[in-house]
């Protein structure tokens, strides 16, 4: 019987619910959103997204909560998750698990911004504002951009931050980060290159005020730093 | 220094007698004891005793969690994945129910994180057998959804996604 369910494209048939008939527990959604959910990696939440609207609703937008308890146990489990917030909606504009699969638009369309890693480990913030020019998908820009990004950034793994990062004031809607030792990082901001050292700790931005802010202190956030930029400051 | 004992009386009227130290684990417990200090047992109305043997099962091995003995540490969890291995999906939700309701943390998260790998390894049609949750979603919606997952994940490197392996 196990056999016949082991792909998501089965459809439901209808009055097969006999299986949980005898189940007389039902889990609360708090239970549910608060301590099973987070403990998925992102790649099954997607998957899980077609499991019912209020799922793919709640997967589709998480809430801040929902991140950073997800976040807590990435990070114990050694998957590695990021996330980027909206401090007024509280709602996270944008999210990567260290092998790219999930993302989310910003409403307000300011900042788009996708961390992503590499297939060699690389890993590369990348800033999606003009996707709205082209009334693109983020996943097919990013396909775009991730062949960019593999042409030129595998073969620069030895450049120095600086030097990344001049790079990146040229080819805006790239950037590479410099993951030198698993402890600086980076971080540009309305093109003056700023320095950030910071260890296992996760960050997110505030779009307002433009800053980067910690988010808790008291993460830890080994297997790698972000990357991010602003790309619509007026020059 | 002498060890309480504490009763628990089940939602069917039975009786489990707990060091109080075990019992502790439980801020439910903890919190009932100190503002009624029941005198016949605590009563736990919401949890039956086949459930409430399990839990106090748990309480009274995790009474005395190791801190710095590894070897203890790996014991501890070798008994946690038994204690587990063999309970079927209503037990262990009915698990995680009173795990939440007697607030006891490591238990929460035992039965969750269980749950989690269980999921991991499910389909949607499993995951909503096991949630006994509707498929709400019309044709239509739900192509939309797979379309945008689909496209999703296919751009990176070799996965084995299912998505991945339709061809589109």
């Amino acid at each position: 019987m196990g056999e016949t369910v082991n792909s998501s494209y089965v459809v439901e048939i209808e009055g097969s619910t006999s299986f949980n008939n005898d189940t007389t527990a039902i889990i609360a959604d708090d239970i549910l959103m608060d301590e099973i959910l987070p403990r998925l990696p992102i790649k099954s939440l997607c998957r899980f997204k077609l499991v019912c609207k209020q799922w793919n609703n709640f997967i589709t937008h998480p809430t801040h909560r929902f991140a950073i308890s997800h976040h807590r146990y990435a990070s114990k489990n050694l998957s590695n998750s990021a996330y980027f917030f909206n401090e007024q909606t509280e709602r996270v504009i944008g999210v990567c698990d260290g092998e790219l699969s999930y993302r989310k638009a910003t409403n307000e369309g300011n900042i788009e911004i996708w961390l992503l890693k590499s297939k060699s480990g690389d890993y590369v913030g990348i800033e999606f504002e003009w996707v709205k020019i082209f009334n693109l998908s983020l996943e097919e820009i990013f396909q775009e951009n991730w062949n960019v990004v593999s042409k030129f950034f595998w073969t620069r793994k030895s450049r120095t931050p600086k030097k990344a990062a001049e790079f990146s004031t040229k080819k805006r809607a790239i950037l590479p980060l410099p993951c030198l030792d698993k402890e600086v990082v980076w971080f540009r901001m309305n093109f003056r290159l700023k320095e950030y050292c910071r260890n296992g700790k996760l960050f997110y931005i505030n779009i307002r005020s433009r800053e980067l802010k910690l988010l808790d202190g008291d993460f830890s956030f080994p297997q790698y730093l972000f990357l991010a930029s602003f790309l619509s400051c007026p020059t | 220094m002498s060890t309480k004992k504490i009763t628990l009386l089940s939602s069917d009227n039975e009786l489990f007698t707990v060091d109080e130290e075990a019992a502790n684990q439980s801020l439910t417990i903890k919190h009932l004891i100190e503002d009624t200090e029941p005198e016949n047992g605590v009563p736990l109305p919401q949890v039956h005793s086949k459930i409430l043997a399990k839990v106090t099962e748990y309480l009274i091995k995790h009474a005395n969690e190791p801190d710095n003995d590894a070897a203890a540490k790996e014991e501890l969890k070798n008994w946690d994945d038994k204690f587990l291995e063999k309970v079927n999906h209503e037990t262990l939700f009915d698990l995680i129910l009173a795990a939440n309701y007697l607030d006891i943390k490591g238990l929460l998260d035992l039965t969750c994180q269980t749950v989690a790998d269980l999921m991991n390894g499910m389909s949607v049609v499993e995951v909503r057998k096991l949630f006994n949750i509707v498929n709400d979603f019309t044709p239509e919606d739900e192509a939309e959804v797979r379309k945008r997952r689909k496209r999703g994940t296919k751009t990176i490197g070799p996965s084995n996604d299912q998505a991945n392996q339709s061809n589109h």
